[in-house]
C-alpha cells in the first residue's frame, strides 16, 4: 500500500503547508488591523506620511503579535501534550491548578506590592503570575511523584484540581481584603495582551523556548501513551521520566503564557481538537501542529479583541471563550466525537 | 481552570444586564435621596454610618463629625476619623449588615454601584439610606448641600459649597481662552484602562481646563487601545501614584516616546485618594489638576 | 534485535510478591526459552497477569516483591536493572483489553513498536521498512491504512501483535490475547503465535485461561494455582487430574483430543474434590492410551493460515 501511504503523506503535507500559510496570514493581519487605521505605505516612507503608522506597527503591534503568537503556541503545545499524556480530550494547561496558581501569584504580588519590579523589566503582577504558575506546577508534580505507577497520574490530576481550588480561594480572600484592586484584577484575570510587548518577550524568551523544545521532544513517547501506561512502558517509555518532562514543560509553558497575556482559556483545550479535525488523529505531529493552530487562534482572537469595539478593547480571554465554547460543544455533539479525527 | 471560564461569560452577561439596569436605578436613587433629605429636615440624623471615604469627608466638612457612628477601614481624612469605629472595607461584598446594624444607625450613607444590594435590606429594617451617585462635580456639590441639611448643619453645607464653587470659578477664569490641553488619565496600565464620559475623573479634567482624550467613550472605565493613546497624542498624562510608575518607566514604554506628554516630561503623578474621592476636596483636586495641566499658568492665591 | 540462532531465556525463580497484605505469588519459578510456546493457565486471581507483567519487567502499581531466588531476568540480566528501552528491545508485552485513546491509523500503531529502536526521537526509514515488512508478513495490508476504532476485535489484536513484532523482540509475552475473540480468530492468532515461536525462534509466554486452548497450542504448560508454586512441564505432565483438582478446586477428567491428540480436560462437578484421584470416563469421550496417538487428517491442516 505504498501508493496510499504516499497520497496520505501528500495530503498531510498540503494541509500542514496550508496551516503554516494561515499562520503567516494571521500574523500579518494582526499587524495590519487594530484600533487605529494605518496606511502600510506610511511605515516604509522616510519623509511625509503619518508618523504614527510606524510607531503603531513596529512598536506596538509587532511585539504584541509576537507575544500573542508565542503564548498561543505555548498554551496549545502544553494542551496537546497533556491531552496525550492523560489520554483525556478535556485536558488543558490549567488542569494542574497552574492557572489558579498564576492568578494567586499575580493578585498577591499586585496587592501587597512586595515583589520589586523584576530586573526593572516586568511589573509585579506579571512577575507574580509567572512564579505563581511555576511554583504551583512544581508543587503538584512533586506531590504526585510520591506515588509510583499509574496511580501517580491520578494523584496528579486530583492534586491539581484540589490545589487549584485552594489557590482560587486564597485569591478571593486577598481580593476581598484588598478591594481597591478588585476591578483591575478581575480584568487581568480575563486575559489581555494590552500593554505587553518587548519586556515580556525578553523575560519569557528562555523558559518559552525551553518549554517548546521539551514539548517537541516528548512528541514521540506521548503517542505511545495512547494504549495506556503499561503498554507504553512495554514499548520502551520511561513513564516517570516522561511525566516529569511533560509536567515541567507544561508548567514552563503555562507560566510563560500567563506572564505574556494573563489567564487565557480555551486555546490550550481546543487547538489540539482543531488539529484532529483537520488532520485526523495524527501521530507524532499533534504537538507541533497544535502549536501552529494555537498561534493562529491567539492572533485572530487578539486582532478581534483590538478591532471589534475600537477604541475600546475587549479582553482577549473573552474572545477565546466566545469562539472556543461553541466550537467545543459542536465537537461533543458531532459524529466523530472528541477522540477522533 | 474554572475561574477564567466563568468570568468572561459573566462579564458578557453583566454587560448585557447592566445597560437597562443602570438607567433605572439612577433616577430612582435620586428620587429616594430627595425623600431621605426631607425626612431629616425636622430632626437631623444623629447616628450616621458612612460607607465610603468620600462620604466621611463630606460629613466632616459640614461639621457632622460627632454624628458619625461608624465609617470604613479606608476612611483616613481628616485625621480624627481614624478614631472612629469601622464597619469593614469599602466594597459591598466585605460588609456585614449585622455589623452596620450593631451601630443602630438612623442613616446609612452608601455609594451606588458598591452598596446596591444593601440598600433594600436596610430600608426594610426602617433605616434610611442615602445613595451617593457622583459622576460630576455638580453632583458632589448637591450632595454636600444635602448632607448639610440632613445633619442639621445647613449653613456649613452652604459654606463648603460656596468655597468649592469659588475655587472652581477662579480656576475657570484663569484657564478661559487658553489652549485646552488634551489629557490621558491612566487608571491601570496592563491592560490599559482609562476614564470615560461617565467617570468622575472626566469631569475633573474638564473643570481643570483640559480635555480627556477618552471623553467620547460612554463607559466610566473602559479598556482602551494603546494605539489610540499614541494616536491621540495627549499633552499631559496623569497617573495615580498607586501604580508605582516613574517618568522613566513611562518613557521606556515601546512607542510612547512620540507622545507629546512624554517628550515634554508632562507626566503627572497624583495622589489617587484626593482625585478618586468625590468629596469636599474636589476643589483641591481640580486645583492640583489645573496646575498640572496648565503648567504655564500660575494659580497662586487660589485656595 | 531478534536473533534466530541464539537461545535466550527469560526466567524467574522462587518469586514471592504481594499487594499490601495479600500474597499473590507464592514462590513462582518460570522459564521461557527461545523457540517454545509456554502457556500460563490458572484460576482467576491466581496472579497470572501480575506474573506476566513482572516477566516483562513492569512492576504493577503497589505491588511489592517480597523475595526471590532470582528476580525476572533475561539471559541472566535482571530486568529491573535495565532501562525500559533496553528491555523493550528483547521483550514485547501485550496487555489484556488494551483500549486506544485516539483513533490512529493501524500503520501508525504498528510503527510505535519501533520506539525502542529510535535514538534521535524520530522514526527512521529503517523503522518504516520494518513496519512495512511486518504488516505484509502478517497479511494486514488491507487494514493498514484504516483507523483502529473501525477495526474489529480480532483485527485490532492482530495489529497489536504486529506492533509487538515490529519491536523485533526475542520474547513475546501475551496476556489473554484471545479471551474475547471468536473461535476462528482464536485459532488463527494462536497458530500464528506458535509459528512465530518455531520459525522465528521467539520465546512465547502466553496466558490463556481456557485449559483446552492452552493445551492445544502449548509446547510447555505452566499451571499457576491460587496459593502455591507454579507447576510447569510438558502438557502431558501438567494436565493431570490431580494437578487440576488441586489448582481449581473442582473435579476434572482428562481425555485426548480426537483430532490433535493433545490432552483435553472436562469437569465433572463444581464441588470440592474428594481425594480419590480417580478419573472418570464419560460415555462418548474415549480415553486413548498415549501410544494410540491419532494424527490429524490432512485436510484439516490445510485450513490453517500459512505464513
Amino acid at each position: 500500500m505504498k501508493r496510499t501511504d504516499r497520497t496520505q503523506k501528500a495530503g498531510f503535507a498540503v494541509s500542514a503547508a496550508l496551516l503554516l500559510i494561515l499562520l503567516v496570514c494571521s500574523f500579518v493581519s494582526s499587524l495590519l488591523f487594530g484600533a487605529e487605521r494605518i496606511n502600510v505605505r506610511d511605515v516604509f516612507v522616510r519623509t511625509g506620511g503619518d508618523p504614527f503608522a510606524r510607531i503603531i506597527l513596529v512598536n506596538l503591534r509587532l511585539p504584541r503579535s509576537l507575544l500573542a503568537a508565542l503564548a498561543g503556541m505555548l498554551l496549545a503545545g502544553a494542551g496537546a501534550a497533556f491531552q496525550l499524556f492523560f489520554r483525556n480530550p478535556l485536558a488543558e494547561p490549567g488542569i494542574m491548578g497552574i492557572s489558579s496558581g498564576a492568578t494567586l501569584g499575580a493578585v498577591a504580588a499586585g496587592s501587597f506590592g512586595a515583589v520589586p519590579v523584576f530586573w526593572n523589566i516586568l511589573s509585579p503582577v506579571n512577575t507574580g503570575a509567572f512564579f505563581g504558575a511555576l511554583i504551583s506546577g512544581m508543587l503538584v508534580t512533586s506531590l504526585a511523584g510520591k506515588r509510583t505507577g499509574s496511580s501517580a497520574t491520578v494523584a496528579l490530576l486530583l492534586c491539581g484540581t484540589a490545589l487549584g481550588t485552594l489557590y482560587s480561594a486564597f485569591t478571593s480572600i486577598i481580593l476581598l481584603l484588598r478591594d481597591r484592586e478588585l476591578h483591575a484584577m478581575y480584568v487581568w484575570m480575563l486575559g489581555s495582551f494590552s500593554g505587553r510587548g518587548w519586556n515580556e518577550l525578553r523575560f519569557i524568551a528562555v523558559p518559552a523556548v525551553l518549554a517548546i523544545f521539551l514539548l517537541t521532544l516528548s512528541s514521540l513517547p506521548l503517542d505511545l501513551m495512547a494504549g495506556g501506561e503499561r503498554t507504553a512502558a512495554s514499548l520502551g517509555v520511561d513513564i516517570r521520566k516522561l511525566r516529569l518532562l511533560v509536567m515541567t514543560a507544561g508548567a514552563l509553558a503555562a507560566s510563560s503564557a500567563v506572564c505574556a497575556g494573563g489567564t487565557i482559556g480555551f486555546v490550550g483545550l481546543i487547538a489540539p481538537h482543531i488539529v484532529r479535525r483537520i488532520f485526523g488523529a495524527k501521530s507524532r505531529a499533534l504537538v507541533p501542529l497544535s502549536m501552529a493552530a494555537g498561534a493562529v487562534l491567539m492572533l485572530v482572537s487578539d486582532t478581534l479583541a483590538r478591532t471589534v469595539a475600537a477604541p475600546a478593547e475587549i479582553p482577549v480571554g473573552v474572545i477565546t471563550s466566545l469562539l472556543g465554547a461553541p466550537f467545543f460543544i459542536s465537537l461533543i455533539f458531532s459524529d466523530k466525537g472528541l477522540r477522533n479525527g | 481552570m474554572k475561574l477564567h471560564y466563568r468570568l468572561p461569560l459573566f462579564f458578557l452577561l453583566t454587560l448585557c444586564a447592566s445597560v437597562p439596569a443602570s438607567a433605572d436605578t439612577a433616577s430612582e436613587a435620586a428620587k429616594s435621596n430627595k425623600e431621605t433629605v426631607l425626612a431629616f429636615a425636622e430632626k437631623p440624623a444623629r447616628r450616621i454610618v458612612s460607607l465610603s471615604p468620600a462620604a466621611t469627608e463630606i460629613l466632616c466638612a459640614v461639621g457632622a463629625f460627632s454624628q458619625i457612628a461608624a465609617c470604613t477601614d479606608f476612611c483616613d481624612y481628616p485625621r480624627n476619623v481614624k478614631t472612629l469605629p469601622t464597619v469593614g472595607g469599602f466594597d459591598g461584598k466585605t460588609l456585614s449588615i449585622e455589623k452596620i446594624l450593631s451601630f443602630k444607625p438612623d442613616l446609612v450613607y452608601a455609594t451606588r454601584g458598591m452598596h446596591d444590594y444593601l440598600v433594600g435590606t436596610l430600608r426594610s429594617y426602617g433605616i434610611r439610606v442615602y445613595v451617593s451617585d457622583a459622576s460630576h462635580v455638580s453632583d458632589v456639590l448637591a450632595e454636600i448641600g444635602d448632607m448639610g441639611t440632613v445633619t442639621g448643619h445647613t449653613a456649613e453645607g452652604l459654606a463648603v459649597q460656596k468655597h468649592i464653587m469659588s475655587v472652581l470659578d477662579a480656576v475657570r477664569v484663569k484657564v478661559q481662552g487658553k489652549k485646552t490641553p488634551s489629557v490621558y488619565w491612566e487608571i491601570w496600565n496592563a491592560p490599559y484602562m482609562s476614564a470615560g464620559k461617565e467617570s468622575f475623573m472626566n469631569d475633573l479634567v474638564s473643570q481643570a481646563g483640559g480635555t480627556n482624550i477618552f471623553g467620547d467613550m460612554e463607559q466610566a472605565y473602559p479598556l482602551v487601545s494603546e494605539e489610540t493613546i499614541v494616536t491621540r497624542n495627549p499633552d499631559v498624562i496623569i497617573i495615580p501614584d498607586m501604580e508605582k510608575q516613574t517618568l522613566q518607566s513611562i518613557q521606556q514604554r515601546s512607542g510612547w516616546n512620540t507622545i507629546h506628554a512624554v517628550q515634554n516630561g508632562r507626566v503627572v503623578f497624583i495622589n489617587a485618594d484626593v482625585t478618586a474621592r468625590p468629596g469636599p476636596r474636589i476643589a483641591d483636586a481640580v486645583l492640583m489638576l489645573a496646575k498640572a495641566i496648565h503648567s504655564d499658568l500660575s494659580f497662586d492665591g487660589i485656595r | 534485535m531478534a536473533d534466530t540462532a541464539h537461545t535466550h531465556i527469560l526466567s524467574t525463580e522462587n518469586l514471592y510478591a504481594s499487594y499490601g497484605s495479600t500474597t499473590v505469588l507464592h514462590g513462582v519459578s518460570l522459564a521461557v526459552r527461545s523457540g517454545e510456546v509456554l502457556c500460563l493457565s490458572g484460576p482467576n486471581g491466581s496472579g497470572k497477569s501480575t506474573l506476566l507483567s513482572l516477566m516483562a519487567g513492569i512492576v504493577p502499581d503497589s505491588l511489592r516483591i517480597d523475595s526471590a531466588g532470582r528476580q525476572p531476568s533475561f539471559d541472566g540480566v535482571q530486568l529491573s536493572e535495565c532501562s525500559r528501552k533496553q528491555n523493550a528491545l528483547h521483550i514485547a508485552y501485550m496487555i489484556q483489553d488494551e483500549q486506544s485513546a485516539w483513533n490512529y491509523t493501524a500503520r501508525d500503531v504498528v510503527l510505535t513498536g519501533r520506539y525502542a529502536h529510535t535514538v534521535s526521537g524520530l522514526y527512521s526509514q529503517c523503522d518504516r521498512d520494518v513496519t512495512d515488512s511486518v504488516i505484509t508478513a502478517m497479511g494486514l495490508e488491507a487494514i493498514a491504512e484504516r483507523r483502529i476504532f473501525s477495526l474489529s476485535g480480532g483485527e485490532a489484536q492482530k495489529i497489536r501483535i504486529a506492533r509487538a513484532l515490529a519491536q523485533e523482540p526475542d520474547m513475546l509475552l501475551l496476556d489473554e490475547p484471545v479471551a474475547n475473540l471468536d473461535f476462528s480468530y482464536q485459532a488463527e492468532l494462536l497458530t500464528l503465535v506458535a509459528q512465530l515461536a518455531h520459525t522465528k525462534n521467539l520465546g512465547v509466554l502466553v496466558s490463556i485461561h481456557d485449559l483446552n486452548t492452552a493445551a492445544r497450542f502449548a509446547d510447555r504448560l505452566a499451571l499457576l494455582p491460587r496459593n502455591g508454586a507454579c507447576i510447569t512441564g510438558t502438557v502431558e505432565d501438567v494436565l493431570t487430574a490431580e494437578n487440576l483438582s488441586a489448582a481449581y478446586d473442582a473435579r476434572f477428567g482428562v481425555f485426548r483430543h480426537p483430532v490433535y491428540g493433545c490432552p483435553q480436560v472436562y469437569t465433572t462437578s463444581a464441588g470440592p474434590v474428594q481425594n480419590d484421584g480417580v478419573t472418570d470416563t464419560v460415555e462418548g469421550y474415549v480415553r486413548l492410551p498415549p501410544e494410540d496417538h491419532v494424527s490429524p487428517p490432512e485436510d484439516v491442516l490445510t485450513e490453517l493460515p500459512r505464513l
